[in-house]
């Protein structure tokens, strides 16, 4: 069994005569430590498919299975505390109001855990910051900075998955070699697994061993990161688009 | 940005810096300035009228009956021989006090409502709003008077006809923020650590409210004073012999043409307290409010 | 090859919070001619501010101070706001980052180009104005021009809203282009075509441009030199061709900090800021 399970996933947005289907009958099967890539361009979906994992989707139909736990008849605590989701834009994804400490700290007291402080401490020298930073605001901190706070606070609930959804697209690319080798070293170090969503094939290849692109809501082709070295894809669409991307 | 500035120890720490920012920018606003000035004055005044006051506000004296504004009278006398002055000072509690019970009533109902009907949407949305909506329709004076005209005239009934009346905009103002940022990442991010929608809203909605509700409580303050001042005035809010300002511009009104510094005293004071309210509140938008821009 | 532009110690210093000022750009120089200028950075490194005060559209509270600033014999220095204005849009055009910001959002597509038409020659009729639009919208590569100029900013796609206003600038025929992150906003097969076409009209009419990006590889296949800046000042210049053998060592850790396709999945070589790259002249 894949440690994540995603079959026949549809997912539309809006009612009746204006509902729109985003995606249709996606299906992704990721290893238990692999980096899984999903590309595509613009309102392809690819983002969209994190959002219903994550239950920030309302209408889908088909399956999620992540780490063994049913997306939707699974408890939901359960299923939070195997997977957590980290979003684009770190400038709206942490509360302007929370301390750097509070907002890594919120999950686990949400959850009861125990070791708060300690725990919080932990989180934030092993994204490379330091504990004086739990007493600054959102906007003491530069967009990398932001960035890794946002990853320590989905760390926080130790979970065995992470989305990640265009993590360093609103990063510059010095910053963004920055947050990339975090993000492997936490792999490595934690047997994570990441569903990785871009728009920069260059960002896949260097994370993911295997991708999917997608194109207006369908998975158009699987493949693994020699084809996409070599460009010897199946479809017309992905060759284009790693024509492009070079 | 930060990288210069010193490590901090404590959450505390953290507030006070962010609060000493907030005063050194506000600072830099010379009306802002003069409208916290009238707002301390107004409060030192209420605090401290036994001991600035040079007359007993009820003790009639028919020797000294409307006097002009001179040595004895600083600020002339009213038709029963009363300091005006002294009345004026006993008159700031009366406002405080109508002010502050208006606020806290109106405000946290508002914040309420509004945050539950913009969180969740839907039925609930539907309901609370179409409430609110009763109440924004009617004439806020005439919904005043005719619930005075019910309880009965004096000032805690005056000061909760004005809430009634007062809470459905901080409603609407709450909703609208609340919409703005119930989808925002750092919302869903909550959401997703598995809190509860009660917590969601207490902790990390209603603090997104805050700041533009506080520009609006500032704003409403003059308005409620003038409000408190009119029901006075028609003799449905304080009674006599309170030194309610309202009231004492009615009972001055007699002797306009005259004796005008009976009923233009209290009046400069209306006009002064709720002056300083709208500087407070022009200076605190200017601030706060993340959708005006920032003038330097 | 005579100047088109020039700027000679370019200075933005924005008020500071606790007062005094930032410098957010520090002694700009830029000669050139009718040629393809990159500014390349990262963001806050000053290359927008550069081109917003070339056209003198600074924030209000931005103070731009310069030695000299001319184009084309006009001294931007000392030009009146008239004169400005018939710079903007006229003889100097500019396109922005997002089409759906910088369009007018309830007039149609159509109605807009010829706006800037008739702006530029105000005895042409209005149905010449719509033909020489309609022209303008072909050669940006839009099929069906006539429906396009029907429609409102936010029904057509990015790529659309981002020839439309490149069809907006070139009407005007101008004599320097700016372009700010015109392709940040777009995918990849679109930006492509959207930075050939922009080429293509550019080199035909022989105008200047100054291609303001903070993507390298880009900026290099584009240009024809490139002028890279970081915190405010010109840290290297250097021809487009050259780019791979920079000398500045910012300028080779941005080039070595992106992944490549097929690359190493090892970690990725971190940029080791140097607090001198503040201060050190332009460099190489």
């Amino acid at each position: 069994m894949s440690e994540i399970e995603i079959e026949g996933l549809s997912v539309s947005y809006g009612e009746g005569r204006g509902q729109r289907q985003v995606v249709q009958g996606a299906d992704i099967a990721v290893e238990k430590g692999e980096c899984f890539g999903l590309v595509g361009e613009s309102g392809s979906g690819k983002s969209t498919i994190l959002r219903a994992a994550m239950g920030l989707a309302p209408q889908w139909q088909g399956r999620i299975e992540i780490a063994g736990v049913d997306a939707r008849k699974g408890p939901r605590p359960a299923f939070l505390r195997k997977v957590q989701m980290v979003f684009q834009d770190p400038y709206a994804s942490l509360h302007p109001r929370l301390l750097i400490g509070e907002a890594i700290a919120e999950p686990m007291r949400v959850n009861r855990l125990p070791r708060v402080a300690e725990r919080t401490v932990e989180l934030l020298e092993a994204i490379g910051l330091t504990a004086a930073h739990r007493y600054r605001y959102p906007h003491e901190l530069s967009g990398g900075q932001r960035q890794r706070v946002a990853i320590a606070r989905a760390l926080a609930l130790d979970p065995e998955v992470l989305l990640l959804d265009e993590p360093t697209s609103a990063l510059d690319v010095s910053i963004q070699a920055e947050v990339l080798n975090l993000l492997n070293k936490l792999r490595a170090e934690r047997g994570l697994t990441y569903l990785i969503v871009s728009h920069d094939l260059a960002v896949i290849s260097h994370m993911c061993s295997r991708l999917a692109v997608m194109k207006e809501g369908r998975i158009v082709e699987t493949l693994g990161r020699e084809e996409l070295t070599t460009g010897a894809a199946a479809e017309a669409y992905t060759r284009d688009l790693i024509a492009a991307s070079r | 940005m930060s990288e210069t500035a010193a490590p901090r120890a404590s959450a505390l720490q953290a507030r006070l810096a962010e609060l000493s920012r907030f005063a050194r920018a506000f600072r830099r606003n010379p009306l802002g300035m003069v409208g916290l000035f009238i707002g301390l004055l107004l409060i030192l005044a209420a605090i401290f009228a036994p001991w600035l006051a040079t007359h007993d506000p009820y003790a009639p004296d028919f020797g000294g009956r409307l006097t002009p504004p001179g040595a004895e009278y600083w600020l002339g006398s009213d038709e029963l021989g009363r300091d005006i002055y002294t009345r004026i000072l006993y008159g700031s509690r009366i406002t405080l006090f109508i002010v502050a019970l208006v606020i806290f009533t109106s405000a946290p109902i508002g914040l309420f409502m509004g945050v539950i009907s913009g969180y969740f949407g839907g039925w609930i949305d539907a309901v609370l709003m179409r409430i609110t909506d009763v109440f924004l329709a009617v004439p806020k004076l005439l919904l005043a008077l005719a619930f005075v005209a019910v309880l009965g005239p004096g000032i805690v009934n005056a000061a909760l006809a004005i809430t009634l009346t007062a809470w459905p905009p901080y409603a609407r103002l709450a909703r609208a923020e609340t919409l703005a940022v119930r989808n925002a990442d750092y919302i869903n991010a909550i959401r997703l650590a598995g809190a509860s929608p009660i917590r969601i809203i207490a902790r990390h909605v209603v603090p997104m409210c805050t700041s533009s509700m506080l520009v609006r409580v500032t704003f409403d303050m003059a308005g409620i004073i003038l409000i408190a001042a009119g029901l006075g005035f028609i003799g449905l809010g304080a009674q006599p012999p309170l030194p309610e300002w309202g009231a004492m511009i009615a009972s001055g009104r007699r002797f306009i043409f005259d004796q005008w510094w009976v009923a233009a005293m209290p009046g400069a004071a209306i006009f002064l307290v709720s002056l300083g309210f709208n500087l407070l509140g022009d200076a605190l938008r200017d601030l706060l409010d993340p959708h005006a821009v920032r003038r330097t | 090859m005579s100047a088109l532009l020039t700027i000679e110690d370019l200075t933005v210093a924005f008020p500071r919070d606790g007062g005094g000022e930032e410098l957010a750009v520090r002694g700009v120089n830029l000669t050139m001619g009718r040629e393809k200028v990159g500014i390349v950075g990262e963001s806050g490194s000053g290359k927008s501010l550069t081109a917003r005060c070339i056209l003198g559209v600074q924030a209000v509270h931005a103070r731009c101070t310069a030695r000299a600033m001319r184009f084309d014999g006009v001294d931007l220095l000392t030009a009146t706001p008239r004169q400005m204005r018939s710079l903007r849009g006229g003889r100097i055009g500019m396109v922005m980052q997002d089409p759906r910001h910088a369009l007018d959002p309830v007039q149609r597509i159509g109605d807009q180009i010829v706006e800037a038409i008739r702006l530029g020659d105000r005895k042409i009729s209005r149905r010449d104005a719509w033909a020489k639009a309609r022209n303008m919208l072909e050669s940006v590569e839009i099929r069906e021009p006539d429906r396009v100029m029907r429609l409102y900013p936010h029904e057509v796609s990015g790529g659309m809203g981002q020839r439309v206003m490149i069809a907006i600038v070139f009407v005007r025929e101008p004599d320097l282009l700016i372009a700010d992150e015109v392709t940040s906003a777009l995918d990849v097969t679109v930006s492509a075509r959207i930075l050939e076409l922009l080429d293509e009209m550019v080199t035909r009419r022989n105008m200047g441009l100054i291609f303001i990006s903070h993507d390298l590889n880009l900026v290099s296949r584009f240009c024809d030199r490139v002028l890279v800046m970081y915190a405010g000042r010109v840290v290297e210049e250097i021809a487009a061709a050259d780019l791979h053998n920079a000398q500045h060592p910012y300028t080779q850790g941005l080039l070595a900090c992106m992944p490549q396709i097929g690359g190493p999945q090892e970690p990725l070589p971190v940029l080791q800021r140097q607090e001198s790259w503040r201060e050190e002249g332009a460099g190489a």
